[in-house]
């Protein structure tokens, strides 16, 4: 879905001694069928610009266009909700809000509240529970009765199964095992090429992650968008990277670190292992 | 949604009620509370008004700040208002419709009870908007000693109420993450009947309450696991000194006192 930001300006606890300024000046485009990945350091203000794109919070100033949509300050609460039927949100810790008495019910919850009936709900949700890998025969458990591990596989088939258009994920593997992670960062990546009409948000901290599935990277800096580009464009400015708290990824490091020390021919924008290991062998046999 | 609950929040400042001793503080709420109760005669509410103002310029707390807070307790006072406006059958009658009369003691018992009720909750949240809850602890502590003596777990008590208060806004800021999640997934609370809006709070409280009991477990064995092992022989790290700007403070409220049991008993 094509979303946009327009001079988007939020500032939490308006009139208040904690009055704070999160985002200022930021001017965005989503094209349809993009896969976005916003970085930044810690309190740049990544959470809060995502959940200006789905309708939870509404700018203190400027727009946000949503699909055909569009949310200011003063747009009604009726509105924001059929945007939310569109965005799906996958929050940090997205275990936290299971609540149901059993897993097929909490997953359930999403479709049923945006107008699904019960059966097709239901339908929706077994789908959505063996996308993730949850097993049928637990479908009837109570969802605290699982591992944090599958308790966040159960609330991703829960936001999944409302079938939006675009997903945004807030860090989404945080606290998970490395297997885990690239489990779940693999899961997203199926759900999104499966249709043309599918594009995925995601903010991470996860240089590797960034550069291996995004096709556009936004860097925030204190409010402000500090850098944006494809993975390639971004990554190529390291020193502009770290002056923010940011690093590349290790590919990319180890690749420059080994052209910085050889003063050979590398091409050091690699992100995938292969394409790493790749490089290493010919910058050797070039060297013999 | 909750940004606007001030209870248990506090405002950092230097200000000479931020200053205060905590013990101070508490025995001057204390005082004011239970006098305000006493006070009817215009008198004493005028000194009970005078004092609150006061208190509160000498906070520095921004007063658009206080005013949000105060919105959902406007309605109480509100209800109560009315409560004694049309309960209240003393005093000449005002006028009369078909369904009402007012009397002129219901309007003045009225204003009484809003007015007390207000400068109630203005010293009260005053009180933890000026002061951290360790100092408050403290506070509490240092005065509920005597009780230690009949055998009362007074530093248990204190410690009690200092994590409660501390927690207040961990847990608001905890259930507006939980409804912000269930929004997402289409959870409606500003639409439909009351019955409705009620039901739809129980995907927020559920998560809330399964989360508050790990964290209390978290908390105590992270506690005892620091070698916490109650009041028993423990000593303190922050003293707390008594200033003059306490006593003149003290002096103040207990005038009020005085002038509440005068013109309530003896005029
Ligand atoms: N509910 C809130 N009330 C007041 N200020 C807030 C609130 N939420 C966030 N902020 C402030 O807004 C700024 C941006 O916060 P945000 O959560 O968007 O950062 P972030 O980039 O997601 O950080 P992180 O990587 O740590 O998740 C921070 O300075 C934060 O302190
Ligand atoms: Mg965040």
């Amino acid at each position: 879905m094509y979303m946009e930001a327009k001079n988007v300006k939020f500032t939490y606890m308006v009139g208040s001694p904690f009055e704070k300024t999160a985002l200022q000046n930021i001017n965005l485009t989503l094209e349809p069928n993009s896969y976005t990945v916003l970085i930044g350091h810690t309190g740049s203000g990544k959470s809060t610009l995502i959940q200006l794109f789905n309708g939870l919070l509404k700018p203190t100033d400027g727009s946000i266009q949503i699909g055909n949509r569009e949310i200011k300050r003063d747009t009604k609460q009726k509105h924001l909700y059929d945007v939310r039927k569109d965005v799906g949100m996958v929050f940090q810790y997205p275990e936290h809000q299971l609540f149901h008495e059993t897993i097929l019910k909490d997953v359930a919850f999403g479709p049923m509240n945006f107008g699904m009936s019960q059966e097709e709900a239901e339908k929706r949700a077994k789908e959505s529970l063996k996308l993730v890998g949850i097993e049928e025969g637990l479908y009837e458990r109570s969802p605290f009765d699982l591992s944090g591990g599958q308790m966040r596989r159960v609330a991703i088939a829960g936001v999944l199964a409302s079938n939006p258009k675009t997903l945004i994920l807030d860090e989404p593997t945080a606290g998970l095992d490395p297997q885990g992670k690239e489990d779940i960062m693999e899961l997203f990546y199926k759900w999104y090429e499966v249709s043309e009409e599918r594009s995925i948000i995601l903010v991470t901290h996860h240089m590797e992650d960034a550069a291996k599935y995004g096709d556009q990277l936004i860097v925030l800096e204190q409010g402000g968008i500090h850098l944006t580009g494809t993975p390639k464009e971004v990554f190529l400015q390291g020193d502009r990277l770290r002056k923010t708290g940011l690093s590349q990824p290790e590919t990319v490091r180890l690749l420059e670190s080994l052209k910085d020390k050889s003063k050979g021919h590398i091409d050091t924008l690699k992100f995938h292992l292969n394409e790493t290991v790749d490089e290493i062998v010919s910058f050797l046999r070039k060297d013999q | 949604m909750l940004d606007h609950i001030i209870i248990g929040q506090y405002v950092p400042g230097h200000s000479k009620v931020h200053r205060l001793d905590p013990r101070a503080k508490l025995i001057c709420l204390m005082l004011f509370m239970v006098f305000l109760f006493v006070s009817r005669h215009p008198l004493s509410i005028g000194v009970a008004l005078l004092i609150a103002v006061l208190a509160f310029g000498l906070a520095n707390v921004p007063l658009t700040f206080y005013l949000r807070g105060m919105r959902f307790i406007a309605i109480i006072i509100i209800f109560t208002f009315l409560l004694h406006l049309f309960m209240t059958k003393e005093g000449p009658v005002l006028f009369t419709t078909p369904i009402v009369t007012i009397y002129l003691g219901g309007v003045l018992e009225g204003v009484l009870v809003g007015v007390r009720l207000l400068l109630l909750v203005i010293m009260a949240s005053l009180l933890t908007l000026t002061t951290t809850p360790v100092d408050l602890t403290d506070g509490m502590e240092s005065l509920m000693l005597p009780l230690k003596k009949v055998g009362m777990p007074t530093h248990e008590l204190a410690f009690m109420i200092s994590i409660a208060l501390r927690f207040i806004p961990t847990l608001l800021e905890e259930a507006m993450k939980i409804i912000k999640a269930q929004m997402a997934r289409g959870a409606n609370f500003t639409q439909g009947s009351i019955w409705k809006r009620v039901k739809a709070f129980v995907p927020v409280l559920v998560p809330l309450f399964v989360q508050s009991l790990n964290r209390a477990e978290d908390l105590a064995i992270a506690m005892e696991s620091r070698g916490y092992e109650g009041g028993e022989g423990r000593t303190k790290f922050r003293i707390l000194y008594w200033k003059r700007m306490d006593t003149i403070a003290l002096v103040i409220l207990t005038l009020y006192s005085m002038t509440a049991i005068f013109t309530r008993f003896l005029m």
